[in-house]
């Protein structure tokens, strides 16, 4: 297999920022202890050791974007508005340093966001940066105890969604190409043979997924149910936003001034009250109970449903930064054990 | 923690539910619970890792006879819930618990992996096994904690056994670093924190006296406080709002702090802010169950700052 | 910024020249913007800095107001009501005392000059005290510059694409 020495991570990633732009985990500047995928810099150091605390989905689907400008102006004809065109997104992207379960939410999203054109939906801000998308995956050799991306049959060493993956070896890592773009990205210095195979990688606690979508078909309509297992749960946004594959978001018009503006989106989350308000007053979703159940239900029953894979992949970042301790592998336990 | 199971249960005859501890079974951390029975009740724990202020909580139960377990702190967050007449002093059983500072979880398990075994008896800390300096592992809070004694409550469980911690620690180094720069060295120092934000609201949910909730003006579209993109221009406007309206209502719990994902020393503000008021008006909040909020009422004798 | 008038010419209009610092002064009508009138109808020189909103009251100035106003590009705010004891509404300044002494002391900490706010009580009959508040304000302000803050001006952060999550 190829190899590639710890000392020489360096070397690779300015030589992959030539030709892309490069994120790697790294400690936040100023941040504490938080390290996040930020954009790779000469002589910043990667951070290989730690799972970041946020997902890399960002990088298909922005916090905050623009779609486009528009300006209302006065013509012959009276108010005109003009629609201008969409900034311009990098043309190819390496993430490095993705765990499997990162690159897997790639390919859970792919599902609905990168349906063929004559059957599905048109996504063209999600299929531009995922083609420009390359995924170099570190292959998990620990795991703690929020990780359950064992529950998948592939688990720490899920090749999906990746283009290259590491596995820690000795004093570096060997690295298998799993794509063409991946054997691009591997090619040539600073990477050197050696001979030996993959190690085994990590499992992680594991959550029976089997008969879930059925059993919370089941287990909807008990609200007391659903209060007694978000009973700590305070209602804010984290867990959606750390998750690498909730995508919820929100469309609307920002005005630079009173002519001018610009049509966004930026994430939104169920979680939030104002997310289901409807200008009548009416809230479909008025308590936490009826939030949350929405949120297990959108990742374990109607997205495998309709795009056929869970919306999950077990990363553990909802359980790990929760500010009130609430643990998804709890309920989806109560909801298998339900009757 | 025979006494507080006792407590509890006692509570229960009285309250439909008391909120407390309980372990965690992932991590062996305290999680919050809610304790309906006696049975139930066997499972309640206080220690070091009990970090959640569940005076949070109470806004949300105000139609029901709950009892809570309140660290000192927590105990200021129900005395300020009173003054903001958002519950009645008769309808909870406060439980106080003597506390030795709480420990900064999410620091000690990004560095030594989520879940690590954390063993502490109030004087030594042992992660994962070894000892490690207990000091600079405390809540930031409990750093300077004037409040290691609940100031109501109806029972008291246990005392505080170590002395007050002195403060110490990384993050109380970045405090001091803030209060020595100029405003436009803050200026740069938020805009790099607040790019950070993505606008979760943990903050505010995980806040006791944020009790607006779901009207909150940081997400409406009408007024336009604060645009919807995630950018430090509107992640700054959003502090700015929470900071203003916590204005005399602040306790300095520090669960803003504890519960931003991305760690943005929000607590900084609430200090100096506190620290403000304190000079100006001689107010804590959460301190005087019978205070009147001090920018809901005026003092013209006393209050001559300005030019006149 | 000769070229911003081409194409999407967001926010020109608003940003104005780049080198002149801008204040926003928030006057309750009972008052102060009726001192600030007296002023200009017994032509009291001042400088020109200043743009005037109206409010009812001191007392709706909300704090955050002033933030806003520093965010969407001011370099400095200025409030001013009715002497206290003189209010229309009786109390409404006094409220507006607490929180705008507040708001002074905290502007150091959000990262702007104190220097940069300032709160006064101006009658409708001191044209004349106006005139020198403003002419004050504004020798304040003027040695600080531009402010900047946020990133105040929109265009500036519109270069923010991909902006980490």
């Amino acid at each position: 297999m190829k190899f590639i020495a710890r000392e020489d991570i360096p070397r690779w990633l300015e030589r992959l920022a030539q030709a892309a732009a490069v994120w790697t985990p790294r400690r936040a500047p100023d941040g504490g202890e938080t390290v996040l995928f930020l954009p790779w810099e000469q002589g910043s150091e990667p951070e290989l050791d730690r799972f970041t605390d946020l997902s890399a989905k960002h990088l298909l689907l922005p916090a905050s974007e623009k779609l486009f400008p528009f300006q209302y102006r006065l013509g012959g004809e009276g108010e005109q508005i003009e629609i201008g065109a969409a900034p311009a997104t990098p043309e190819s992207v390496v993430l490095f340093g993705a765990r499997a379960c990162d690159a897997r939410a790639t390919v859970v999203l792919d599902a609905l966001f990168m349906q063929s054109p004559e059957k599905g939906y048109l996504a063209p801000y999600y299929r531009r940066r995922r083609q420009a998308l390359a995924v170099i995956t570190l292959a998990c050799t620990r795991a703690d105890a929020a990780c359950f991306c064992s529950s998948w049959e592939e688990g720490t060493a899920s090749r999906e969604g990746s283009d290259v993956m590491l596995f820690p070896h000795e004093d570096g890592y060997l690295a298998e190409a799993v794509t063409g773009r991946g054997e691009e990205l591997i090619g040539g210095e600073p990477f050197s043979e050696r001979d030996a195979g993959p190690p085994d990688t990590a499992v992680t606690d594991q959550v029976p997924l089997a008969g879930l979508q059925e059993k919370f078909t089941a287990v909807f309509s008990r609200l007391d149910f659903w209060e007694e297992v978000t009973a700590r749960c305070i209602s804010c946004g984290y867990c959606t936003y750390a998750c690498p594959t909730c995508h919820c978001f929100n469309i609307f018009d920002e005005m630079r001034d009173d002519r001018c503006g610009e049509r966004c989106r930026s994430w939104d989350a169920c979680m939030f009250y104002l997310y289901t308000l409807e200008t009548s007053g009416h809230n479909p979703r008025p308590t936490i109970a009826h939030r949350y159940r929405n949120r297990i239900g959108h990742k374990f029953s109607y997205y495998p449903e309709n795009q056929g894979t869970f919306l999950c992949t077990g990363c553990g970042r909802c359980i790990r930064g929760c500010p009130v301790s609430l643990d998804i592998r709890d309920v989806l336990r109560k909801v298998g054990d339900a009757r | 923690m025979d006494e507080l199971v006792k407590a509890i249960t006692a509570a229960l005859e009285d309250c439909e539910l008391v909120l407390g501890w309980a372990r965690d079974p992932a991590t062996g951390a305290g999680r919050p619970e809610r304790f309906t029975s006696a049975g139930q009740a066997q499972e309640a724990i206080f220690d070091a890792t009990c970090v959640h202020n569940l005076a949070v909580h109470l806004p949300r139960l105000k139609q029901r006879r709950v009892g809570i377990v309140v660290k000192g702190c927590d105990a200021r967050s129900v005395v300020e819930l009173v003054v903001e007449r958002e519950v009645e002093r008769e309808r909870v059983q406060v439980i106080g618990v003597g506390c030795d500072g709480v420990l900064d979880l999410k620091r000690i398990w990004r560095r030594h992996g989520y879940g690590v075994a954390i063993e502490d008896d109030g004087e030594t800390l042992l992660v994962d096994g070894s000892e490690v300096e207990r000091q600079p592992l405390l809540q930031h809070k409990c750093r300077h904690c004037l409040d290691a004694d609940p100031s109501i409550y109806d029972v008291v469980v246990g005392g505080r056994t170590a002395e007050g911690p002195e403060p110490r620690g990384e993050r109380q180094e970045l405090a001091e670093r803030f209060r020595e720069m100029t405003p436009s060295q803050r200026r740069d120092f938020w805009r790099r924190q607040f790019a950070r934000c993505i606008r979760c609201y943990a903050c505010r949910e995980a806040c006791p006296m944020c009790f607006c909730r779901d009207v909150c003006i940081m997400q409406t579209q009408v007024p336009h406080w604060a645009g919807g993109e995630v950018n430090p221009k509107e992640a700054e406007m959003i502090q700015l709002i929470r900071v203003g309206h916590l204005a005399g209502r602040c306790t300095g719990c520090g669960e803003c702090e504890r519960a931003c994902p991305v760690e943005i020393p929000l607590m900084l503000l609430m200090e100096e802010q506190n620290r403000a008021l304190e000079e100006m008006l001689d107010y804590r909040a959460g301190t005087d169950i019978e205070a009147r909020p001090p920018l809901l009422t005026f003092d013209p004798d006393r209050d001559l700052w300005g030019d006149e | 910024m000769a070229d911003a008038g081409k194409g999407h010419a967001c926010g020109v209009r608003r940003r104005g020249r780049d080198d002149e610092i801008k204040l926003v002064g928030f006057l309750c009508n009972w008052c102060s913007y009726a001192g600030a009138d007296m002023a200009g109808t017994s032509r009291l020189a001042q400088p020109a800095a200043l743009r005037i909103v109206r409010v009812p009251c001191s007392g709706r100035v909300d704090p955050l107001l002033v933030m806003k106003a520093f965010q969407e590009g001011a370099d400095g705010v200025l409030v001013s009501g009715c002497h206290p004891g003189d209010c229309h509404y009786n109390e409404g300044n006094y409220y507006a005392r607490r929180r705008l002494e507040l708001l002074k002391r905290m502007l150091p900490y959000y990262g702007v000059e104190p220097e940069r706010f300032h709160y006064t009580w101006v009658s409708a009959s001191e044209g004349g005290r106006w005139a020198e508040v403003v002419a004050e304000f504004t020798a304040a302000v003027e040695p600080l510059g531009k402010l900047h803050y946020a990133g105040g001006a929109p265009a500036a952060a519109a270069g923010e694409e991909d902006g980490d999550g």
